[in-house]
């Protein structure tokens, strides 16, 4: 009797044992499922986001990039990237807009090694009727697998995640700041507003505060100049080793100033130098009037004409010129001046305030727009209208091979001090002073107050140039 | 009924109480485990839960579907605090920008549970009213890091310097186990589990 209770005891408790074995083991196995499970979801997720990562190092090497992955082994996975870039090869093949703003206009696909020469005499990459002022997004759909498939265990099944990026050519109007180089070094009490690039090494000295983005080719180096100092306030990043290359395609702009803008040059086929004057009209005309130097060098009468019929996509072309400019704009505009080899041509004067009929700092909806574009310098010009004056630039300011400023006159301004006040950008090859600098700071010449139209992220004055380099815009994973 | 049948007696007694004795810990260190282990678990399932959803949003950081609605990575987190976040995504991809913020809420929230720490960890998209799930979160500590590698002091007056970001969470079971013996230390009584991700970049704001 003893003996079978006793027997009975230790069946009932080794029942009970086992299951709680058997919830054990079933707990293991669940805790063990989940940490699988997570790790298999993250080794998706990095293998999807190194694709992404290898697509748009190979896009920004390679504006034309547009093989993709397929079925790459990685990291114990698979992956597989797919791209569409308007500006892609057809098999081996790049599409082209042939001879643009002609009849004969059509887009061809080309061997890679004859895309420099069709370049050269005009044509462009990408299909015909598209923008190639930037505006076309590649995408890149970046997909992760893992475990391989291949060599999954049976009771595994592969998880997938997905990265999607959007890239589009960097347009040179979203800086607040570029230069190839700098002599001036930003320095404590200097605030710089937008994204701000050098082609060099950055130097700085103390804390100036960089409101945007910062980019340097080669580095940045601070300046202790005997004393340390602080660190500079990067408040949008910064990031190391991004060189940005300024392409100079006058061609590109002289086609579409053929296509619906408008262009004035010397028209005998002499090749002399124009000089242009022109005043925007806050009604949307512009007065303007020109002389080309033929030897009797005199200006022609005044003319007012609406900016939408003068210009209809708003680009104007001055070639081998200069241009005066002054007014208050309605509607947008790129004027761009070239030199094209002649000598004391290239340049902008501004020659009194500059400025948009509707302000986008009181109207976010304004579409009031302007780029200037010279192949060298743009300059505030000495005159009655500047002198001793504050002075309004609202503009993205290109300069080519020059810089951006006031006068010498200017910079002296007999003695005065005066502000400049800037909504737009500055894009130069090199820095220029805007004052005379006592210890405690200017005390002639211009004050430089900058300001950066954060409209320029998204919209662009018509044609503004662009860089070679895709920048991502968008990032989804 | 001789001397050594009550010996035989006494022993057996003596040694099947024993053995049952042992039976009924071995019950009891049993239903123990089992107790701990399957809080264990779902601690560490919540964890995993949390930390898949946390990694889904804060990667999406300065996302929208409609790039040109949120261009300026600098404007992306609107705020930003020890155990606080809010930043503009588009939580459903759909082209429209949504604000979403995340907090933890006071521990005298859920005095209805055992575990004295237990929180809710709010997640609230646009102006939708707070709503909070009891995971058992009782630590979500943010930590911000400027370019250059130094720590932000909390609350982050200037976002726009947020580069990198470190999340820590820690989640515990919210019943425990045995919480009522006093002479158990509390961290003792309730499984626990915590993360840490180091260096969270969200990619968009490095965008342009």
């Amino acid at each position: 009797m003893g003996g079978k209770a006793a027997m009975l005891l230790v069946l009932g408790f080794s029942l009970i044992f086992l299951v709680f074995g058997n919830n054990f083991n079933s707990l293991t196995t669940r805790a063990v499922d989940n940490n699988s499970r997570y790790y298999t979801e993250t080794m998706a997720h990095n293998i999807a986001v190194a694709g992404a990562n290898l697509a748009s190092n190979a896009v920004f090497m390679n504006r034309s990039w547009d093989s993709g992955y397929k079925d790459l082994h990685y990291q114990g996975g698979i992956l597989n990237v797919y791209i569409t870039n308007p500006s892609g090869y057809s098999g081996s093949k790049v599409k082209v807009c042939h001879k643009p703003g002609t009849k004969a206009e059509h887009t061809i696909s080309i061997a890679s090694s004859a895309v420099p020469a069709h370049l050269a005499h005009g044509d462009y990459l990408g299909e015909c009727g598209g923008s190639s002022s930037g505006d076309s997004l590649v995408t890149i759909y970046s997909e992760g697998i893992f475990p391989d498939p291949a060599n999954c265990p049976p009771n595994i099944t592969p998880d997938t995640f997905s990265v999607y990026v959007e890239l589009q050519p960097s347009n040179f109007a979203k800086y607040g700041n570029y230069y190839e180089s700098m002599s001036a070094i930003p320095a404590t009490g200097d605030t710089f507003s937008g994204p701000f690039h050098v082609n060099s090494t950055l130097k700085t000295w103390g804390s100036p505060v960089f409101l945007g983005k910062v980019t340097s080719k080669g580095g940045w180096e601070k300046v202790m100049w005997g004393h340390p100092v602080g660190d500079p306030e990067f408040q949008g990043g910064y990031q190391s080793g991004v060189k940005v290359e300024r392409p100079w395609d006058t061609t590109h702009f002289r086609t579409r100033a053929m296509m619906g803008g408008h262009i004035i040059r010397d028209t005998t086929g002499s090749g002399k130098r124009v000089d242009v004057e022109l005043e925007f009209l806050s009604n949307g005309k512009i007065k303007y009037r020109y002389k080309i130097f033929d030897g009797s060098a005199t200006w022609t009468p005044y003319e007012v004409k609406n900016l939408t019929t003068f210009a209809p996509n708003g680009l104007i072309y001055i070639e081998k010129g200069n241009l005066y400019v002054k007014g208050t704009l309605k509607g947008k505009a790129t004027i761009v001046v070239t030199q094209n080899g002649v000598s004391n041509c290239g340049n902008i004067f501004q020659t009194d305030d500059l400025k948009y009929k509707n302000d986008p700092r009181d109207d976010p909806n304004s579409e009031d727009m302007l780029g200037l574009v010279a192949e060298k310098n743009i300059r505030l010009q000495y005159n009655n209208d500047t002198k001793h004056e504050d002075i309004i630039t609202q503009a993205s300011m290109y300069s080519k091979d020059g810089n951006v400023g006031p006068d010498d006159a200017l910079v002296n301004n007999d003695g005065y001090l005066a502000s400049w006040k800037i909504l737009g950008g500055i894009i130069a090859k090199k820095t220029r002073v805007t004052a005379r600098y006592h210890s405690t700071g200017p005390y002639k010449g211009y004050r430089f107050v900058h300001e950066f139209d954060e409209r320029f992220y998204t919209k662009v004055p018509p044609y503004f140039p662009h860089a070679k380099k895709y920048e991502v815009v968008s990032w989804f994973e | 009924m001789g001397f050594s049948t009550i010996i035989d007696i006494l022993g057996s007694t003596l040694i099947g109480g024993m053995l049952l004795l042992i039976l009924l810990r071995l019950n009891d260190a049993g239903v123990q485990n089992t107790y701990t282990y399957g809080g264990e678990l779902i601690v560490q399932q919540n964890l995993v839960d949390l930390v898949t959803l946390l990694e889904h949003d804060f990667r999406k950081i300065g996302f929208c579907a409609d790039w040109k609605k949120l261009p300026e990575p600098t404007e992306f987190i609107v705020a930003a605090d020890e155990s606080s976040i809010t930043f503009y995504t588009d939580v459903d991809a759909d082209g429209n920008v949504d604000t979403l913020q995340y907090y933890a809420g006071p521990t005298n929230e859920l005095v209805n549970t055992p575990n004295p720490r237990d929180r809710l960890l709010y997640r609230v998209v646009n102006s939708q009213t707070p709503r909070g799930s009891n995971l058992g979160v009782t630590e979500f500590k943010l930590v911000y890091y400027d370019e250059l590698g130094n720590k932000l002091a909390t609350p982050v007056l200037n976002t726009s310097k947020i580069r990198v970001m470190e999340i820590n969470i820690k989640v515990e079971d919210v019943y425990g186990y045995d919480t009522s013996n006093p002479d158990k230390d509390t961290t003792d009584m309730y499984a626990s589990a915590f993360w840490k991700q180091i260096r969270l970049v969200a990619r968009n704001l490095q965008n342009r």
